[in-house]
Order: structure tokens, then sequence, then C-alpha cells
């Protein structure tokens, strides 16, 4: 534990688990963590869901407190990096000196300048932020009436959460069906008709054209030239990785910021990222660099970069998780785990693959289980995750050689035995 | 000595816990979430990083 100065860039739930873990880990030198938002890390996921439906900003702190002697710099923007100062440039603490960094920033959503009129000011929300979330519960609870742009998870979950206040809620994608890009086609069919039931009207194919204000009301035009009349919009459409600030990093674009297997940035041995900002190798999977957007993943992996960074590139091991999401919508629990490629076969396991109780898996060209969607059954989602763990096996330090393809690693993936595809474990545990 | 709370009403019975603390929580046959009563060892070494990881934060683990 050599480096005097660490600074963790990025205040949300990957910042806060660096900064702990390397306090537990011994670092004793100077640790600053800077963060855009002006208070405390806290569960993000909760904007969208908990938040617009009463809970107080204090309910949803996390588990755990700072470290002794850390410097948290909220509501402080790093604008870029000095590398030959070793300084990072704020846009109002002035510069932080660091010897290692770690890169925790995060997403950006993305707006759409057809609601960035002046004319809308006030009126759109992007509901990211506790402060943004809290603006929008306001809002709606005044005027009722709201459009949500982008039925991904945050769109989905925002319309469910204010529908279930007693807000009219228009929902609507460019998609065909809401969770695209996670769901197939039967269960984001079935997802559609939930919201439907209880009064979420959906606007499904159909992307904004146009927006106007006329007089208390915002007026939306569809391409497939319906309207929507609403007090107030949420635009949900996505978020791309936070890495304008990271000048002068060869590896950082608009894909994030590239990692190798132990979390180092590419190319540097002092600077390690993590959470949904970082893409990175996950050898349990094959390998292909890629980032994953979830909260619990954000939280190992931030354990992880700080141990990479204190014990260098060398000693530092893997970090190959099996990745765990959830969404709750209407009370009912979606959990995604695990990795899927295109390639990869789907199956389903059990129950029928329309209503919502089957197990929905896919399995890769070797015939080993890799991912899958569970709905409204914890004990199947465990039993996939373990399979996931059985089948895939982290792997060991042997095969970590930087170009390492893990297909061709020797020793543990042929000790691996199939698993039991016709019954899982899930069978035998139904909850109560 | 630490010990383990779960925090019924918020638990969403996601089950996160079992897969991150097998060692360190089960479930009641009315299906509540029960941690062990002191954890020590790798048992609560698991159950630290469940507190962390429980997507509602109900678990809390006390030094």
């Amino acid at each position: 534990v050599s480096a005097q100065r660490i600074a963790i860039v990025g205040g949300g739930v990957a910042g806060f688990r660096a900064a702990e873990r390397l306090r537990e880990l011994g670092f004793s030198g100077a640790l600053t963590v800077i963060g855009a938002e002006p208070g405390a890390a806290y569960r993000r996921p909760a904007l969208s869901d908990e938040v617009l439906a009463g809970t107080s900003a204090a309910r949803i702190s996390l588990r755990g407190r700072l470290p002794v002697r850390t410097r948290w710099l909220g509501a402080t923007r790093v604008v870029d990096i000095d590398w030959e100062r070793r300084a990072l440039v704020t846009d109002r603490r002035g510069d932080v000196l660091f010897d290692q960094l770690i890169v925790a920033t995060g997403l950006r959503p993305r707006r759409l300048a057809l609601f960035e009129q002046p004319e809308l000011a006030g009126r759109v929300h992007v509901p990211t932020t506790l402060g943004a979330a809290l603006r929008l519960r306001e809002a709606v609870r005044r005027r009722g009436r709201v459009l949500v742009v982008g039925a991904g998870l945050v769109g989905t979950e925002v319309a469910a959460a204010l529908a279930r206040q007693g807000a009219t809620v228009v929902l609507s994608d460019a998609a065909t069906r809401p969770l695209a890009g996670l769901l197939d086609a039967d269960l984001g069919d079935a997802l559609a008709e939930l919201h439907r039931r209880r009064g979420v009207q959906l606007r499904l194919g159909a992307a904004p054209v146009a927006a106007a204000r006329r007089g208390r009301i915002v007026r939306v035009e569809f391409a497939d030239g319906t309207v929507a009349e609403v007090g107030d919009v949420v635009v949900a459409v996505g978020a791309e990785p936070a890495v304008d600030w990271l000048g002068g990093l060869p590896a950082a674009g608009p894909g994030g910021v590239r990692c190798e297997p132990t979390l180092h940035v590419v190319g540097r041995d002092d600077v390690v990222a993590c959470g949904d900002v970082a893409a990175w190798p996950n050898l349990r999977f094959g390998g292909a660099t890629a980032r994953v957007e979830q909260w619990t993943n954000a939280s190992r992996m931030a354990r992880h970069a700080a141990e990479a960074l204190l014990v260098g590139p060398g000693a530092a091991s893997p970090y190959a998780p099996v990745p765990w999401g959830w969404t709750e919508q209407w009370g009912m629990r979606i959990h995604l785990v695990g990795a899927r490629r295109p390639a990869d076969t789907p199956h389903v396991d059990d129950g029928a693959p329309t209503a919502f109780s089957g197990a929905r898996t896919w399995t890769d060209l070797l015939g080993r289980t890799v991912g899958g969607v569970v709905i409204e059954r914890p004990w199947a989602t465990l039993a996939l995750a373990r399979r996931i763990e059985t089948e895939c096996p982290a792997p060991n330090a042997a095969s970590l050689s930087r170009s390492a393809d893990p297909h061709e690693a020797p020793g543990r993936h042929q000790r691996t035995g199939r698993f039991r595809r016709t019954k899982t474990a899930a069978n035998q545990h139904q909850p109560a | 000595v630490s010990s383990v709370h779960v925090e019924h009403r918020r638990c969403r019975r996601h089950g996160l816990c079992l897969l991150v603390a097998p060692d360190a929580v089960r479930v009641s046959r009315s299906g509540r979430v029960e941690p062990v009563a002191r954890p020590s060892g790798v048992a609560l070494d698991q159950v630290r990083e469940a507190a962390r990881q429980c997507p509602v934060q109900a678990l809390e683990v006390r030094e």
C-alpha cells in the first residue's frame, strides 16, 4: 500500500463501495471522492419506484458508513485531467491531486432535443438523480397527467409507480414492446398487457415527433399521428457512459472505459474503473468486453476494483461475476441473471412460456447455461444463478493471461458436468 | 460480536441474500428471511456482502 493519494470520481454506489473497501484493506493515504450530486450515495434504483411512491430520501440510504478520513466533495464535477501534474480539474473545488484513480462516474441519461425547448422548462423530467425524482413526484401530484417516453427499465418502473399513485400515465416507445432489449417477444407482450390492465395507456411503435406548450398543457405528437396531452413529460430513453471528463485517456470512449479482466484501465497500472461506466471482459462468459448496467454489480465491482488498484495488475484477480439484476413493476419481480449473447439459444425451463411463471434461460454454443430471466420465482432465480456458476466457472488464476480465451483454458471446463436440464432445484422449492 | 437484522417490512424477497450468503441466511417456513444469530468467519463475510448487495438494503449487520 504505497500510494499516497487515491481519488475516486463518482459519488454513486460504486464510488462509495470503493472508498469503503480501500479503508477495509488498510489504505491509509489521502482519499477523496468526487460526486456530481450534493448528498451522500443512495439506492439509485429506488428513484423510479419507491421515491415516486412517496418514500423519503432518508429511506434510500446505503448500508454502511463513509469510511474515516474520507473527503467527500459533493455537487462537484471533474471537467478534465491534467496527467502531467496528476490533477483532476473540478468545476468548483479547484484541483484534486492523485497518485491513483478510480473511475466510477456511471451513466449520463440521454436527452431528446424535442423536449429541450425553453417553453417546456419545468415540465420535462429526467428522473435519474434524487433531486429530479423529487421534482417529478411533486409535479405529477400537482398536474396528474404524465407522458413517459421510453419503455425500458426506468420508463416502465416510472410509469407503474406514477399510475399506482393515481396519475394518468401514457407510456410510449419506438419499439413495439416494453423492455424490448431484455425480454423475449412473448414476455414483453405479457408485460405490456399487465401495464394496460392496470390503466397505463401504451403508445408502442411510435416515437414522439413534435412537442409544444398549449397553455397549461404539453401537447406531444407521435409518428403515427396520435397525440398525448399531459402536464408533464418523463424522458427515459437510456443513458451513456459518463466519460467526457476523461481527456487524454485512450481507453475511454462512447462504449465506456475499457478495462483488463482485473478492472485496470487498458494501458494504465494506476487507474481502475467500476460500475456502469466500465467495460471489461468477463472471463466467465468468454471474455467479450462489455458493460453491465446493474446496481448490484456496481457494488461488487467497486470492491474488486479497489482491491485490484492496491495490489496492482500482476497480483490482481479477474473480475468474473454472474450478473444479477432486477426490476419490480406492479409488485411483480423480474430477475435478470447472467449474460446473454445473440448466438445463445433460448430454453423455456418450466412453466408456461407466456404466463409470468416460467424461467427463460439461454445456453451458449457449448451447451452451458449462461443466463436467464425469471419472473416472480425467487427460488428459480437462485437455482439458475447457481447453475450458471457451476456450468460457467470463474476463471482460475492460470487462465488469466491478458488475451486468454477461457474456452481454451485447460482444466476447469472439462470437469464441469452438465446440470440436469429437465428439472431444476427450483421445482422442488416452491415459495410458500 | 456482530449481529444481523432483517427489516421485514422492507424485504421484497428477491432472494439475493440466499445466493450471496448461503451459510448465514435461510428462509423460515412462513417465507421470511432469517439470518443466523451470531455469524462469524466465512458466514459473517457472506452476510456483510449480502447487506451491501441487497436491492432494498433490508439487511443490516451491526458490528
